[in-house]
């Protein structure tokens, strides 16, 4: 017994109907996505709020990835592109020591991104912890720094070396402008 | 043999049909190698995207695969028993639940992704932020499940015969994808936790989004778009305009209770802590746990009456009795008659009295199958003529009703009432959600 042949028809164009709307979720919006500009300027010296708690004055010529960023009410994150550098501000609201806080980033940063030569270093400007770490051939650096013991600030920076190099002084003034919001 | 035609039976709530060739001559149309080709690439995948989460934390995502497939069970048991006349078969049910876990899951995840930076770029990250999963989660999420629902349909379109066989399948789909994204956001808190291979942050997201929030999330958003489905399927008397807006509808919807449920009203708990923010789970989760029980149980009762009145068509009490009769359509009917037994002839007496009750559910969907068949309008059951399944099943319920009368006196092991295991499954798992969120509760409170 066949199938009939305008049931076949309509079988046929039914699934080429399922088959579009799959493409057009799982290619064609990433497609429309990567289409649209991701950056956008951010007034220079202006404090930007990661949170409605937590604020930080973006590095000088910084430009916002408006496709990452997304400041919330208590958890929130903000994606900085300065050059070839990305300096990315994640506060979250957890009850951690700064050293826990510290140690948290570090095994994300390995297990999440797949950073590799990840080290402590000194303690860095407002009381920050921060290090180092290399994720493929580029260069990284991080600050962790704690909020009342209430909100956590991740703060990591990765880009090649030179570039992230020249950049440091004003990535880790910005990170140190991290602030609660008045 | 006198035919009464009920108004459920006039409206046609079921649309038999005949079996034959049916699952198997699928092989022969698009649509069943479509679902061949995007379950094997979306395993492929989905295989690629929880192998590196399966090797850093081996223990947590056993635990958590082990953990979210038991909750499944429950919901499975549940479903299937909501259309215990015509049970679907096991092979359709699985592939429904297969599209959730696979292709939902591995077109959903860059979808999402993307539909959000979009929300974002286009107006602003703060507003992505707040609203951005109330509005890419359920756009994209409910369209892919839908489409799996359509595929079933249009993979063995005489399988969904009811409104109900729609939220079925639509359940279903809802329960696969549930599942897996339940294991992905446990493989996320593992990570987010920072800790290495641990348990804890497997444990607070089966609590959180398996308990708290399970009850009323993706299950019971797809069986709403299912009930439009199956609709348009069944409904062959309206116009295709009036079914295609009756699927649409039922897509609209669970777009709007999923949209609902994502978005950050009530979010704060209405600034009462922990305790407001259960509450807000509750008030927004309840009512469209409600809708859809009660749209079940609304298409059940037709489904029940249509074929009560396939059976009541053959006039012959030793078939079914009008108390039965009456049974077949009431809420806890079937289980009353069930007591009834039990009371008479103990545990055998309620086993008998479900063995009846079963192999007549089996005969009334054959003999719809037969009506459906049978050319004109009168059918084979109305004719007297039974097809060789129908006089099978019939010979399946005298052996019931037989067996039923020879246990009329008491057994010396009575015990009480069981009810069905299915209730008793799903009564355990509310207690044990119950209480491991009602401890989740005091922890964060103190």
């Amino acid at each position: 017994m066949g199938v009939p042949r305008v049931g076949l028809r309509r079988n046929t164009l039914g699934s080429l109907g399922i088959l579009a709307v799959i493409a057009a979720i799982a290619a064609g919006l990433p497609a429309l996505d990567r289409a649209l500009p991701r950056e956008r300027t951010v007034r220079s010296g202006t404090a930007y709020p990661v949170t409605d708690a937590i604020t930080v004055v973006p590095p000088p010529g910084a430009r916002l990835d408006a496709g990452q960023t997304r400041p919330g009410r208590d958890v929130g994150q903000a994606v900085f592109l300065v050059g070839r550098v990305r300096f990315a501000i994640l506060v979250s609201p957890d009850r951690l020591t700064p050293e826990a806080a510290a140690a948290r980033l570090r095994t994300r940063l390995r297990d999440g991104l797949g950073a590799s030569a990840i080290e402590a270093g000194a303690p860095g400007a407002a009381g920050a912890l921060t290090g180092r770490f290399r994720l493929g051939t580029d260069g990284g650096w991080y600050a962790v720094r704690v909020f009342d013991e209430r909100a956590v600030v991740d703060a990591t920076a990765s880009g090649p070396p030179a570039d992230l190099a020249d950049l440091l002084p004003a990535i880790q003034a910005s990170a140190a402008s991290i602030a609660r919001a008045t | 043999m006198t035919p009464q035609r009920t108004r459920a039976a006039r409206v046609a709530p079921v649309r038999p049909q005949p079996l034959a060739g049916d699952l198997f001559g699928s092989v022969r149309t698009p649509v069943f190698w479509l679902l061949v080709g995007l379950l094997t690439v979306g395993a492929a995948r989905l295989g690629g995207m929880v192998a590196p989460p399966f090797a850093r934390y081996p223990v947590a995502m056993t635990v958590a695969f082990v953990l979210f497939a038991l909750y499944a069970v429950p919901f499975v048991l549940f479903i299937a028993h909501v259309d215990r006349l015509e049970r679907e078969p096991p092979v359709l049910l699985a592939t429904a639940f297969a599209w959730g876990a696979v292709v939902v899951t591995v077109t959903a995840v860059p979808g999402n992704l993307a539909a959000e930076s979009i929300v974002a770029k286009l107006v602003s990250p703060r507003f992505a932020a707040l609203w951005g999963s109330a509005l890419a989660g359920p756009t994209v999420e409910e369209i892919l499940k839908f489409l799996g629902v359509v595929a079933i349909a249009m993979l063995a379109t005489s399988q969904v015969n009811s409104v109900v066989d729609g939220m079925v399948y639509g359940a279903m789909v809802g329960l696969g994808y549930q599942v897996m994204e339940n294991v992905s956001y446990a493989a996320v808190a593992v990570q987010e936790a920072g800790a290495g291979d641990r348990l804890e942050p497997v444990f607070t997201t089966f609590v959180v989004r398996g308990i708290l929030g399970g009850p009323w999330s993706h299950t019971v958003f797809t069986a709403l778009a299912g009930a439009g489905v199956g609709y348009a399927v069944v409904r062959v008397d309206r116009s295709a305009r009036v079914r295609a807006a009756v699927a649409g509808a039922g897509l609209g919807g669970a777009w709007l209770c999923h949209f609902a449920w994502n978005s950050p009203l009530l979010a704060d708990g209405l600034g009462v802590g922990v305790a407001g923010r259960l509450a807000a789970l509750v008030v927004k989760g309840a009512p469209v746990l409600a809708l859809v029980l009660g749209l079940a149980w609304l298409a059940r009762r037709r489904e029940d009456a249509y074929y009560a009145g396939v059976l009541s068509a053959l006039g012959d009490p030793w078939i079914v009795t009008p108390a039965e009769l009456r049974a077949m359509c009431s809420l806890g009917g079937r289980a009353a008659l069930r007591r009834a037994a039990y009371s008479r002839a103990g545990a055998a007496g309620e086993r008998a009295a479900r063995r009846l009750q079963e192999s007549q559910a089996r005969l009334a969907v054959e003999l719809s199958r037969g009506i459906a068949a049978a050319s004109g309008r009168g059918g084979a059951a109305e004719e007297g003529r039974l097809t060789p399944a129908a006089v099978d099943r019939a010979r399946e319920v005298l052996r019931a009703r037989h067996a039923l009368a020879a246990l009329t006196l008491p057994t010396a092991d009575r015990r009480p009432f069981a009810g069905s295991v299915v209730m008793w499954l799903i009564g355990a798992w509310v207690t044990v959600g119950s209480a491991l969120g009602l401890a989740l509760m005091l922890r964060a409170l103190t």
